[in-house]
C-alpha cells in the first residue's frame, strides 16, 4: 500500500538543526495493522505526519499506492487526503465549535457526499459505535472516551484505506483505551489498514507488526503473527 | 507592585502575540473615550446654554411677532435701543438688559511674550452699553475707579493673552478697520463669560451708541429679569402697550399693529428657538443626535471589548489552568484578568485626555479635560465600570473548568456563549451598515445640493452687484461693453439673485376686472434675463424690446390659478407703481429660492419691468453667461476692468464682486452643509470603531480557530475552502445585519432628509453602496485573516 524509502527529515530553527527521521525505509502492506514504537523526540509523530501526507520528507521517495507522493504540492497532498486516508489523534482534535454529527461528517462534506447521505452514513455509525444519543452534543459535554470514539468515527466515515493513529489512548484511562483499542481491532479485521503511534506495549500488541525508532531511524521491526 | 509586574507583562504578551489586533483595540478605545468626552461636552454645553447667569430661570428675552412692515407675519428678536428704558419703567421688571447683536469683528496685534512673536488678537468689539453687562453680572477682576463713555473693558483672556497679567486697566489698545484707526483706553478687565451664553468675550464700550435713540435701527436683544413668572402675561401685556403707544406716536411705522403680540422668551429655550438667525444656533436634535451618540459609543466599545477579552480567552485557557494547578487561587486569577482590563482602559483614558489636552489647543471650543472636572470624572467611572463588567465574564469563564481537564482538552465558548458572540458581532455590524449608509445618503445630498437641475444654467452664469450710482446710471453700457468680451454669451440684470434665498419678494396681483387675484414670488428681471440664465418657455413668448413691461408666469402659478393666460392683463395690488401688465408667457418650474421651499408648488413671476418703470433701477444684480470651458478668472480681470470704467470715484477692490452660484449655495446652505459635515463625522466615527471591532473579532477569531483550520485541512479541506467557510459565515451575518439595518437606516435617513423638500432620486443607492463597502471590509478582512491561518503547516 505505501512504501519509504530512505525518507529524512529534518527542522531548522535560527541556530539548531534537529533531525527528525535519518534514512527511514518502510512498507505497509494493505490490511496491515502496525504500531511504531520509540522514546519521545525519536521521530514517530514526524514519520506518522509525512505517512498521512501532512509533512514532506527533505529526501527520500514515498510512494502510496505506487504513486510517488513526496513532491506534491500542498493541494494535491490534500486531495490525494481526501477519502483516503483517516486520522485519530492523541488530544481527540474534535472542533469545539461543531457538534458530534457535524464533526464526525466532516470528512464527507471535502469529498462531496451529499447532505442526506452524510447524514445517514453519520447515523449508522454513531449506531454502531453506541454514540447516537450525543449526536449534537459539543465535545466539551463528552468524556475523553466518547470525544475518542467520535474521533474515531471522524476518521473512518468517508472508509479509507489508511487510518493513522498517534497515540490513541494517549489521554484515555485504561477501561476508555482498551475500548478504544478493541475499536482499531474491529476495523483492522474488517480490512482497514492502520498505523499507530504508541508509547504502550499493551496496545502495541493488537498490531501485526512493531516498528522501534530511536533517533530518526528504525533500529527494529517484529512480526507478531 | 510584583502583581502589577505581571498584568504588563501579560499585556505586553499579548499585544506582542497580536500586534495588529492588540493595537487596533487600544486606538478604537482610545478614538470612542475621546468620542465620548467630545460629545457629552457638546451636550452639556448646549443644555447648560445661559444656565450661567445668576437667576437665569428669571431672563427672558422680548420678541415681538407679528406683521411689522409687509404681509409676512415673523418673529423678530431684534428690537430698537430706547425699547430698554421704556421697558424698565414696567411694574414687575426687576433689571433690564441689552446687547447688540451686530457687532464690529476686529483684529488686534500684539507681541506675544511667550513666543516672543507677534500675533493677532480678534473679538467682538460693541459699541456702548458696556455698563449694562452688570444684568449678565458681569464680574471684575481690575477697573478704574472713573471710566469716560471712550473708555472700554476687555476680557481677562485678553489681558494675559497680550500682557500676561489681569492689571492693565488704563493701559491703551489700538486697533484699524476699513481703514480707520481707533484707540481706546482700558477702564476694566472682565473674567470671561462661558462659551454657552449669550454674552461675547470681547471690547464693550461705555456710553451709547449713534443709534441709542433710533427707533427703526433694530440691532439690540432687549432682556428682562422678572420678579416672579406669573407676571410674565402681565409685562408681554404692559410691553405690546407700550410698543402700540410708540406706533400711535409715531415712533414706529407699522403696518398692521393689531396683528402684533409679545413673547417673552426664557434665554434658555430662545437659544433653540432659530428665531434670531446669528444667536439662537441650538440644534435639539443635534444635541439629542450626540447624546445618543455618546450613549452608542459606549455600548459599542464594551461590545468591542467583551468580544476582545472573550476571544483571548479560550487561547489563554491552558496557561491559566497552569497556574491554578501551581497553587493560584481561582478568585486571585480571576482578579488578575480583570485587573488587566482595567489596566489597559486607564492607559487608553490616559492617552484620551493627553490627547484631548493637545487639541485643546487646535479646535473650537474648551476640550480641556481639566476644565469639564465633571465629564471627565463621570467618563472614567464609566470605563472603569465598563471595564469591569467587560472582563468579568472571560475572567470567569477561563477560570470555569477543573485544571486538570481545562490543561488536557481544548476548550471553546458553549453553544449560547457563541451565539451571544454572533449576536454582539451582528449588533456591530448593524450599527456600522446604519452609518455607513447614513453616511453615503448625506454624501448623495450634499452633491445633489451641488448639482441639482435648478432649471437655469448654474455653471456658467456668474453673478455681481452693480454697487455705484455712477454704474448704476450706465447699466446699458456696460452690458454693451461686456457683452463684447471674447468668451461672455450674454449679460442681463435683475433684482435678486436666484436660486440662492429662501424667500423673495411676493406680490398680490389682480386681474384688471378685478375678478381674479394671485399671490405670487416675483423676481424683477430685465428682458435678457430668460435668456441668460437659460429659463425654457413652455408657453406663450419671452420678452422682446417693444414690450413696455411683461410679467412671465411658471408653470406651477399656472397649476394654481388656472384662468392664467397669456395676453391677460394684470396689475400689482397694494404696490408702489401699479401698473398693468400683460402675462406674456410661460416657463418650466425652476428652484428659485432653497430647497428647504417647495419650489414645484410655489408659483413664481418674473416681472420685466420697461425702461422708464422706477422699478427698472432696482435691477442691480448682473448676471453673466460665459462659454463652457473659458477660464473664469481671465473673464472676471476683463469684466471688472469693464465696471470700473463706469463706476466713478467708488472704486472697489473686488469691482462686481463676482460669484458663481455655488458660492452662493456654499453660503445658503452653511447650517445644512455644517449639519451634514457634523453627521458624517459621527457616522464615521461608528463606522470606524464597529469596523475595527469586527476587524479584530475576525482576526483572533481566525487565530483562534487556527487548530480548527488545520483539523478541516487534515481531514481534506483546501485553503479555498477553508477561507470560503469563513466567509460563508460572515457573508450570512453580513446579509442578516443588513436585512435588520434597513428600517433603522431608513428611518434616520427620513428624518435627517425631512430638512430638504427636494431630495435627490438617487439616496437609495447609499443602501446598495453602503452593504458593499460594509461586506467589502469585512469580507475582505475575514478573507485575508482566513487565508493567511489556512496557510500554515499543518503540522504545526
Amino acid at each position: 500500500m505505501l512504501r519509504l524509502e530512505n525518507i529524512k527529515k529534518s527542522f531548522s530553527t535560527d541556530e539548531i538543526e534537529t533531525v527528525a527521521l535519518n534514512g527511514v525505509s518502510l512498507e505497509v502492506k494493505e490490511g496491515d495493522f502496525l504500531a511504531i514504537m520509540g522514546p519521545s523526540g525519536c521521530g514517530k509523530s514526524t514519520l506518522l505526519n509525512i505517512i498521512g501526507l501532512l509533512d514532506v520528507p527533505n529526501e527520500g521517495k514515498y510512494y502510496l499506492n505506487d504513486r510517488e507522493v513526496s513532491t506534491l504540492n500542498e493541494n494535491d497532498r490534500t486531495r490525494l487526503r481526501r477519502g483516503t486516508i483517516g486520522f485519530v489523534f492523541q488530544s481527540f482534535n474534535l472542533i469545539d465549535e461543531l457538534n458530534v454529527e457535524e464533526n464526525i461528517e466532516l470528512p464527507l462534506t471535502y469529498i462531496g457526499t451529499k447532505k442526506d447521505e452524510r447524514k445517514r452514513l453519520v447515523s449508522e455509525l454513531l449506531k454502531k459505535l453506541n454514540m447516537g444519543h450525543r449526536a449534537t452534543h459539543f465535545p466539551q459535554q463528552l468524556s475523553g472516551g466518547q470525544q475518542q470514539r467520535v474521533a474515531i468515527a471522524r476518521a473512518i466515515i468517508s472508509k479509507p484505506k489508511l487510518i493513522l493513529a498517534d497515540e490513541p489512548t494517549g489521554n484515555l484511562d485504561s477501561q476508555n483505551g482498551k475500548e478504544v483499542m478493541e475499536l482499531l481491532k474491529q476495523l483492522h479485521e474488517e480490512g482497514a489498514t492502520i498505523i499507530m503511534v504508541t508509547h504502550s506495549q499493551r496496545d502495541a500488541l493488537y498490531a501485526d507488526r512493531i516498528v522501534n525508532l530511536l533517533d530518526g531511524q528504525i533500529i527494529e521491526q517484529d512480526n507478531m503473527i | 507592585m510584583k502583581r502589577l509586574k505581571e498584568i504588563i507583562k501579560n499585556i505586553s504578551i499579548q499585544f506582542r502575540r497580536f500586534k495588529l489586533a492588540s493595537t487596533l483595540n487600544l486606538v478604537e478605545l482610545c478614538i470612542a473615550i475621546s468620542t465620548f468626552f467630545l460629545f457629552i461636552t457638546k451636550v452639556e454645553e448646549e443644555v447648560r446654554y445661559n444656565t450661567c447667569f445668576k437667576d437665569w430661570r428669571q431672563i427672558y428675552r422680548i420678541e415681538v411677532n407679528g406683521k411689522f412692515f409687509g404681509a409676512e407675519n415673523d418673529t423678530i428678536a431684534n428690537l430698537f435701543a430706547p425699547m430698554r428704558n421704556i421697558v424698565s419703567t414696567i411694574p414687575n421688571v426687576k433689571d433690564v438688559g441689552i446687547m447688540e447683536s451686530s457687532s464690529t469683528s476686529i483684529t488686534l496685534k500684539y507681541h506675544d511674550l511667550d513666543t516672543n512673536e507677534d500675533k493677532t488678537y480678534t473679538c467682538h468689539y460693541f459699541n456702548g452699553y458696556a455698563e449694562y453687562l452688570r444684568f449678565f453680572n458681569i464680574e471684575f477682576i481690575d477697573s478704574l475707579a472713573h471710566h469716560s463713555d471712550e473708555d472700554i473693558i476687555v476680557p481677562e483672556s485678553f489681558a494675559m493673552k497680550t500682557h500676561g497679567m489681569t492689571h492693565i486697566s488704563g493701559k491703551k489698545v489700538s486697533w484699524s478697520h476699513n481703514g480707520f484707526t481707533t484707540t481706546r483706553r482700558i477702564a476694566g478687565v472682565y473674567k470671561d463669560f462661558p462659551r454657552n451664553c449669550s454674552v461675547h468675550n470681547g471690547f464693550y464700550q461705555y456710553g451709547k451708541n449713534n443709534d441709542g435713540d433710533s427707533f427703526t435701527n433694530m440691532i439690540y436683544r432687549i432682556y428682562v429679569r422678572v420678579e416672579d413668572d406669573s407676571c410674565i402675561p402681565q409685562i408681554e401685556k404692559d410691553i405690546l402697550n407700550k410698543i402700540l403707544e410708540l406706533n400711535n406716536n409715531g415712533h414706529l411705522n407699522l403696518t398692521y399693529p393689531e396683528s402684533i403680540s409679545v413673547k417673552l422668551h426664557d434665554i434658555h429655550d430662545a437659544y433653540f428657538s432659530g428665531i434670531d438667525e446669528i444667536e439662537d444656533k441650538g440644534n435639539w436634535t443635534m444635541t439629542k443626535i450626540l447624546f445618543f451618540s455618546a450613549i452608542l459609543i459606549f455600548v459599542l466599545t464594551n461590545v468591542n471589548f467583551i468580544n476582545l477579552t472573550l476571544a483571548i480567552a479560550p487561547m489563554r485557557i491552558k496557561n491559566i489552568n497552569t497556574r491554578r494547578v501551581l497553587g493560584a487561587s481561582r478568585m486571585s486569577i480571576v482578579i488578575n484578568l480583570m485587573a488587566e482590563s482595567l489596566f489597559l482602559i486607564i492607559f487608553a483614558f490616559v492617552i484620551s485626555m493627553t490627547l484631548l489636552l493637545c487639541l485643546d489647543e487646535v479646535v473650537v471650543g474648551n476640550v480641556n479635560p481639566l476644565d469639564h472636572l465633571r465629564i471627565t470624572g463621570f467618563t472614567f467611572v464609566l470605563i472603569i465600570w465598563a471595564a469591569i463588567v467587560s472582563s468579568a465574564y472571560p475572567a470567569w469563564f477561563s477560570t470555569s473548568f477543573a485544571p486538570d481537564i481545562a490543561l488536557k482538552g481544548t476548550f471553546g465558548l458553549t453553544a449560547l456563549s457563541r451565539r451571544l458572540r454572533t449576536i454582539r458581532i451582528s449588533f456591530q455590524m448593524i450599527v456600522c451598515l446604519v452609518a455607513t449608509t447614513v453616511i453615503t445618503a448625506l454624501l448623495i445630498q450634499q452633491q445633489f445640493i451641488l448639482h441639482a437641475d435648478y432649471g437655469f444654467n448654474t455653471d456658467n452664469v456668474l453673478y455681481g452687484t452693480i454697487q455705484t450710482p455712477e454704474a448704476r446710471e450706465h447699466k446699458n453700457e456696460i452690458r454693451r461693453d461686456i457683452e463684447q468680451i471674447e468668451g461672455v454669451e450674454s449679460v442681463s440684470y435683475s433684482k435678486f439673485c436666484i436660486g440662492t434665498d429662501d424667500r423673495y419678494v411676493k406680490w398680490s396681483l389682480l386681474t384688471n376686472d378685478k375678478k381674479y387675484n394671485i399671490f405670487t414670488n416675483v423676481m424683477p428681471v430685465d428682458r435678457f434675463y430668460l435668456k441668460t440664465l437659460g429659463i425654457e418657455i413652455t408657453d406663450g413668448r419671452d420678452v422682446c424690446a417693444s414690450d413696455s413691461g411683461a410679467f412671465i408666469f411658471n408653470e406651477a402659478a399656472r397649476r394654481k390659478y388656472p384662468w392664467l393666460k397669456t395676453g391677460h392683463p394684470m396689475f400689482p395690488y397694494d404696490n408702489d407703481s401699479p401698473t398693468d401688465h400683460n402675462v406674456v408667457g410661460f416657463c418650466k418650474n425652476i428652484i428659485f429660492s432653497s430647497l428647504r421651499i417647495k419650489n414645484d408648488e410655489e408659483a413664481l413671476m418674473f416681472f420685466i419691468p420697461g425702461k422708464e418703470d422706477p422699478y427698472y433701477n432696482t435691477l442691480s444684480t448682473i448676471n453673466i453667461r460665459i462659454a463652457e470651458g473659458k477660464d473664469t478668472e481671465e473673464l472676471r480681470d476683463k469684466i471688472n476692468e469693464v465696471y470700473n470704467r463706469y463706476s466713478g470715484n467708488l472704486k472697489t477692490e473686488n469691482g462686481l464682486n463676482l460669484s458663481n452660484i455655488k458660492d452662493y449655495l456654499a453660503k445658503l446652505y452653511f447650517e445644512e452643509y455644517n449639519f451634514l459635515i457634523q453627521l458624517t463625522i459621527i457616522a464615521a466615527i461608528f463606522m470606524f470603531i464597529t469596523l475595527i471591532g469586527v476587524f479584530c473579532i475576525t482576526l483572533f477569531e481566525c487565530e483562534y480557530r487556527r487548530k480548527e483550520i488545520a483539523i478541516r485541512k487534515v481531514f481534506g479541506a483546501t485553503t479555498t475552502q477553508v477561507t470560503r467557510i469563513f466567509l460563508r459565515k460572515y457573508l450570512t451575518l453580513t446579509i442578516c445585519s443588513t436585512l435588520i439595518s434597513l428600517p433603522f437606516s431608513y428611518m434616520l435617513i427620513d428624518k435627517l432628509m425631512s430638512r430638504f423638500t427636494l431630495h435627490s432620486e438617487y439616496t437609495f443607492l447609499a443602501f446598495p453602496i453602503a452593504f458593499l463597502l460594509v461586506a467589502l471590509a469585512i469580507l475582505g478582512t475575514v478573507a485575508i485573516q482566513s487565508y493567511r491561518a489556512a496557510k500554515f503547516r499543518i503540522r504545526n
